[in-house]
């Protein structure tokens, strides 16, 4: 399911004098099996752009196409690109409608029409890869759980819908760092099993600098910079004109190296922060 | 979809008309109603006519942005103008088909109701137009204030209105969000029968209501938290004040409601 985003603009009510454009010519292609993650300040376009890549706006410049087809042609199948991209809003758990668990998980696989076994399967895997338990909190309404687990509910929703493609917007927002590890080591591990490609938006530098292999940095609808975590994180300056900043780790080994520290400059995480440090004693210790 | 919608139909500005008191622009707009219905024969309509473009004119209100006021109105309007010319009799014969008759007086008489319902949107449009729905909302306050005295709700009922006012648009968007939602999950909104489509909607409205309530209590906790208990011994931030161009507007609207009489009189 390669997607291949072509000069992508999106205004919002053109014409009017309410008119604002939320993306201006945007150009990327995503890979099978890639771990995206979309960073960006609030208003610099992230979940406009998303929400192209299932068909829910439609691009008012330039296209999106996804496995070949253009979302903008005629008679694309809407239902059927919105059953290869799964996308969890932000907050998804004010999504919640039904009366247990279970039938909520099984609003999506009902809806693209798959029988009752299949969706049986279906809202028994999704459990699983979210850590719900099937017996028990299946049968609960949701709206008597907690934050974290509505929000896995929530996310198990889409996975029913067993997409090619999983989009998560701010899947950590407003959630408590046990919640927010939780979801994180969540997405980690259905992204090593199912070789998915998953997009998660996110303005937590350290939530995405551990989990993604390519980064997309949006600034004021445009494409700002795009690279590997290492090349991206390198350039702290510029991340901060944009009103982004970078992981701990990056952080540190920075204000180290201005100490006078001889550390590399493409490091990012605190481990291999640790790692250099413990490396630069040892060599002090054996001198 | 549903940013298109704008609330109400103020127009954000500066002129004379947008500055005016809103407790003058309310009692402006009933003496307004009172020179349309003073209106006798559709000739006199020359005079709430001028005061209606002059008023336009001053808020910086385009000819075009009035008429679209009248538009929801026209097929009232036309049911109006039909049913005047063709069922309200009189003597002067103009045309006679079948069981069609047309009347001189049918026809003065369509015209005068039909100008009449057009000049009373239009005047009070022009209300709406200029005075955001806060100060809409405190002008009609103050003028109610009177009704306490037994024990009407005035200040209970504004402070719905401006709530309600507020969070049209926030719910607005939430509806929007979450049928986006539903929708990535296969929801389908726009096909099959009615009956179809109604059931469709609960996946839509238990989650509406539900935001819709907590963001209720929210609110009230917000409002107890900073001492709200209703409307005994509150200041307010804006303060109305009547002022010189107030007192001008009240005497040109006299003056010409005053011309109206005069003319209707003698004529």
């Amino acid at each position: 399911m390669p997607i291949r985003v072509e000069n992508l603009s999106h205004t919002y009510m053109p014409g009017s004098p309410f008119s604002s454009t939320a993306i201006h010519n945007l150009s990327l292609t995503i890979d099978d099996g890639e771990f995206i993650g979309i960073l960006g300040h609030t208003g610099s376009g992230k979940t406009t752009f998303v929400q192209h890549l299932n068909g829910l706006l439609m691009p008012t410049g330039g296209t999106v196409v996804v496995n070949g087809t253009d979302i903008v042609a005629k008679g694309a199948g809407l239902r059927e690109l919105r059953k290869q991209v799964g996308l969890v809003f932000q907050y998804p758990e004010y999504q919640l409608f039904e009366e247990t668990v279970m039938k909520d998980i099984a609003f999506g696989p009902k809806n693209i029409g798959c029988d009752k076994e299949e969706i049986d399967r279906r809202v028994r895997w999704a459990c699983e890869q979210v850590g719900i338990d099937y017996e028990t909190t299946g049968k609960a309404s949701p709206f008597e759980l907690s934050g974290g687990q509505m929000r896995r509910v929530a996310i198990a929703g889409v996975l029913a819908m067993r997409p090619k493609v999983l989009i998560l917007d701010e899947p950590t927002a407003g959630l408590d760092p046990e919640g927010r590890r939780a979801i994180l080591s969540m997405i980690k591990k259905l992204h090593t099993d199912t070789k998915m490609t998953v997009i998660m938006v996110s303005h937590n530098m350290d939530d995405i600098a551990t989990l993604a292999t390519r980064l997309i940095v949006m600034n004021k609808g445009t494409l700002e910079m795009e690279g590997t975590p290492r090349e991206i994180f390198k350039q702290a300056e510029r991340l901060k004109k944009i009103g982004l900043g970078v992981p701990q780790g990056a952080e540190l080994a920075q204000r180290l190296r201005k100490e006078g520290f001889n550390l590399p400059d493409d490091i990012y995480t605190l481990d291999e922060v640790c790692d250099a440090i413990l490396k630069l004693k040892g060599v002090a210790q054996d001198v | 979809m549903f940013k298109d919608i704008t609330l109400g139909q103020y127009m954000p500005g500066d002129t004379v008309v947008h500055r005016l008191d809103p407790r003058a622009k309310i009692l402006l707009t009933f003496v307004y109603i009172a020179m349309v219905f003073t209106v006798s024969s559709p000739l006199f309509y020359g005079i709430p006519a001028v005061y209606v473009f002059m008023t336009a004119r001053l808020a910086g209100l385009s000819f075009r942005q009035l008429l679209k006021t009248i538009k929801p109105l026209r097929i009232l309007l036309i049911l109006t103008f039909v049913l005047n010319v063709f069922f309200s009799g009189g003597k002067t014969v103009l045309v006679h088909w079948n069981f069609i008759t047309i009347t001189q007086e049918g026809l003065l008489l369509a015209v005068h109701f039909s100008l009449r319902l057009i000049f009373l949107v239009l005047g009070t449009s022009i209300l709406t137009l200029t005075t955001s729905p806060v100060a809409l909302s405190d002008g009609i306050e103050i003028l109610l204030t009177p009704l306490k005295k037994v024990r009407f709700p005035v200040h209970e009922l504004a402070m719905m209105m401006t709530i309600a006012l507020r969070f049209i648009p926030t719910l607005i968007e939430e509806t929007d969000k979450i049928m986006k939602a539903q929708k990535a999950r296969g929801a389908d909104f726009e096909s099959g029968n009615l009956i179809a489509r109604a059931k469709a909607m609960t996946p839509l409205l238990v989650p509406l209501f539900v935001s819709a309530f907590r963001r209720a209590g929210e609110l009230a906790m917000a409002m107890e938290a900073r001492c709200y208990h209703g409307g005994e011994g509150r200041t307010r931030l804006r303060v109305l004040r009547f002022t010189r161009e107030d007192g001008r507007a009240f005497l040109v609207s006299f003056g010409m409601l005053a011309l109206l009489i005069v003319c209707t009189v003698l004529w």
